[in-house]
């Protein structure tokens, strides 16, 4: 939603493919998100403040000690060998047992994302995605013309009998794949237990439906061993992918894709002609830091301040949402995801709450249908506690201002 | 050496995206002009920053609350720092849509039929009652708009009474008061009024949105509208709109610059609103009515520099 009518004389130029893609429902209005007087859960950006200035810089000169000819040069499609070596082990620490011939260097796991949708999906092929579902798969995906089937998620994750029901109600061809975030969802910040998992793969398995596993998080669990990732379990029938956004640093841009070998294979076509190669700098810079264990140094620190800021979220939203409203209690993350009352609309209160210095991020931007219009995604990572309390407290001054609205157009019948 | 213009834009309306695209732009040219520039993107140190820069002029590129309204007008003439377009009484008046159309009503202006309803009403005295009157009264189909916004943020057309609530609930999340409005159907149209003590309008720009219903999501998605300038009207039309734009800018007190949409229906154009601080990125409507003027952005900056200068002395 742009303020100003917006001219486009090349606007007959454009490929079908193009004007599928989505603009952000919120874009423009998030655009204000980067005002310092705005507290906003409305972002995805992890605590960058806890990594060590030390670390990064000692790293970095390392990297152009040894080999500034190599740092500085094209590298190989697929990524570095050593820097694949490096992510096996990151994989490993989840359970992940991999070969380098496995996995495909990526520029961001969104760029795997982007792949994906290319090398799968024509025009009306069917996808399942849950519901709610991650921003970024939607922009990768939607330009391919899919039609998405939204699986709803509850306390454990993707309702696997609600699946089942779906596809044999559906007439047609069985979607090409199911993409699944199984731990600490982003938007809805829930965990898929392993008996769903064990379930989901069955079924994918017995209908030869692929699934796709997203997992930026399953590391930022804030108590108890992290859960056996889908591509433990059935490794033949799941693309895992895995990114040092959060772990790390969002700014190297380092993620990857682990699967069968025929799929990375033609990823790896595809992706010489998006980038011929993703950033040699950044993948030398990314295995040092393994290399020296940093990185788990970095998780664990990182792991308590979100904990402390997960619980001041918890603790303000009891305080300030109003009855009716429902949240998702996250075991680790960034996400929380809020419900309230069926009338509300999040998207249309958005401006109000901007006015008074609170953002969040809508729920219809994470559905491919609309769906999500009473709920919010609100991040706890970004500002501290105090700010936590400070913001939900303005907001739910906001929803109750809005309930009134709503009251007084007669408008607040469920 | 020439003047120093101290550029105005980004601040914290929902508008602060548009705004700093347009003033950058605004900046660059008149960089390339010779102007010495400083580029302000408005926060708490703004007045700090222009005491201690005392540039010979402020150029405003800011869109929405703060820039159009009459709040930075205000600051300006306590600090005696000439700025481009209007006072801040027509800034209040002209950023008021009730304000203005009621001046418009008083002065014979044509614009559509319309009620106002405040949120008080609506929480205080049971005005939700009084939808299905504004409904057959007005007749469907039926626009709503925040009172004072400065963009298309907010605005709905509804063709359903039923729609009507929900329209008012993402209208009035920008404004305390809204404004609605009969749904004038026909040609759209946006007339740029320069005004070098003489206001002259610029060639019209019709706006024309693919579906061929003017629903609120074609006209703000690129891509979907198509325009049309010179646009489309007979020598007559055309004329008058020009004309009303013009009556409009005086009645307004507007300087420099405005912007007139009207619809023309019948012959007959309607005045929908002025905007004082239109867009100025390279995909908005204003530059383009200028280049079909012959101007290019540039000198269309330079121009209305000159003139807010010229009026300073």
């Amino acid at each position: 939603m742009s303020p100003e009518i917006i001219f486009d004389p090349y606007s007959r130029l454009y490929s079908e493919a193009s004007s599928l893609m989505r603009s952000s429902a919120v874009r423009d209005l998030m655009s204000v998100i980067g005002r310092s007087d705005v507290i906003s859960f409305g972002g995805g950006l992890p605590f960058i403040g806890g990594l060590p200035p030390e670390d990064i810089s000692s790293t970095m000169c390392s990297v152009m000690e040894k080999s500034m000819a190599v740092a500085f040069q094209y590298g190989e499609t697929g990524g570095r060998e050593e820097l694949k070596l490096a992510l096996l082990e990151v994989m490993a620490a989840e359970g992940i047992h991999a070969e380098p011939d496995h996995v495909l260097v990526t520029t961001g796991s969104q760029q795997a994302l982007d792949l994906l949708g290319r090398i799968f999906l024509d025009r009306d092929d069917p996808i399942v995605m849950e519901g709610p579902t991650y921003l970024g798969a939607l922009s990768a995906f939607l330009p391919n013309g899919p039609e998405v089937i939204h699986i709803a998620l509850d306390d454990e994750g993707i309702q696997v009998d609600e699946l089942e029901r779906r596809l044999d109600a559906r007439s047609g061809a069985d979607p090409k794949f199911i993409y699944v975030v199984p731990n600490f969802h982003n938007p809805a910040g829930v965990t898929m237990s392993l008996e769903r998992r064990k379930r989901l793969l069955d079924l994918a398995s017995r209908r030869n439906i692929l699934v796709i596993e997203d997992n930026p998080y399953g590391l930022l669990r804030f108590k108890g061993e992290p859960m056996p990732p889908l591509a433990a379990i059935d490794p033949s029938n799941v693309v895992y992918l895995g990114t040092l956004s959060k772990i790390v640093s969002p700014g190297i841009r380092t993620g990857w894709a682990c699967g069968p070998a025929p799929i990375i294979e033609r990823l790896s076509i595809l992706k010489q002609g998006a980038d011929l190669c993703s950033s040699s700098v950044n993948q030398m810079f990314a295995e040092e830091y393994i290399r020296r264990g940093l990185w788990l140094r970095n998780v664990e620190n990182l792991k308590p301040i979100y904990r402390s800021r997960r619980d001041a979220m918890l603790r303000a939203l009891e305080k300030n949402f109003p009855d009716g409203s429902h949240w998702t209690l996250p075991g680790g993350g960034m996400f929380i995801w809020a419900s309230l009352p069926d009338f509300l609309d999040t998207q249309k209160m958005l401006p109000l709450a901007i006015n008074e210095k609170v953002a969040y991020v809508p729920g219809t931007a994470f559905y491919a249908d609309g769906s999500g219009a009473n709920q919010m995604r609100l991040n706890f990572s970004y500002a501290d506690e105090d700010l936590i309390a400070e913001g939900l407290k303005r907001l739910g001054k906001v929803i109750r201002k809005e309930i009134e609205l709503y009251h007084s157009l007669g408008l607040d019948r469920e | 050496m020439k003047p120093k213009i101290a550029v105005l834009m980004g601040g914290r309306s929902l508008e602060r995206g548009v705004s700093l695209k347009s003033g950058r732009r605004i900046a660059r040219a008149l960089n390339e002009r010779g102007y010495v520039v400083l580029e302000v993107d408005v926060d708490e140190s703004m007045v700090s920053t222009l005491m201690a820069e005392k540039p010979d002029l402020a150029y405003i590129a800011l869109h929405g609350k703060g820039g159009e309204d009459g709040t930075v007008q205000e600051l300006l003439e306590v600090l005696g720092i000439p700025y481009t377009g209007p006072g801040p009484l027509p800034c209040i008046i002209g950023f008021n849509k009730v304000l203005s159309k009621e001046l418009f009503i008083a002065n014979g202006i044509p614009t559509p039929r319309y009620y106002t309803i405040s949120s008080s009403a609506l929480e205080d005295m049971g005005a939700s009652a009084l939808l299905k009157v504004v409904w057959e009264k007005l007749g469907g189909p039926i626009v709503v708009k925040p009172a004072a916004q400065g963009s298309a943020l907010g605005v709905k057309i509804v063709e359903d009474p039923a729609a009507l609530g929900p329209a008012l609930i993402e209208a009035l999340s920008y404004d305390d008061r809204v404004v609605i409005e009969e749904f004038v159907r026909g040609t759209e149209i946006a007339v740029a009024v320069i005004d070098d003590d003489v206001p002259r309008a610029l060639p019209a720009v019709e706006v024309v949105p693919e579906s061929g219903f003017f629903d609120f999501d074609s006209r703000y998605t690129a891509g979907k509208t198509e325009y049309f300038v010179p646009a489309r009207l007979t020598e007559d039309v055309a004329a008058e709109a020009a004309r009303i734009a013009v009556e409009v800018h005086k009645l307004l007190r507007c300087k420099d610059l405005s912007r007139v949409d009207m619809i023309v229906r019948d012959d007959t154009p309607y005045v929908l609103e002025l905007n004082i601080s239109p867009g100025m990125t390279e995909t908005s409507l204003l530059p383009l009515a200028a280049e079909a003027a012959g101007m290019y952005f540039a000198d269309f900056v330079e121009r209305l520099v000159e003139l807010a200068l010229k009026r300073s002395k």
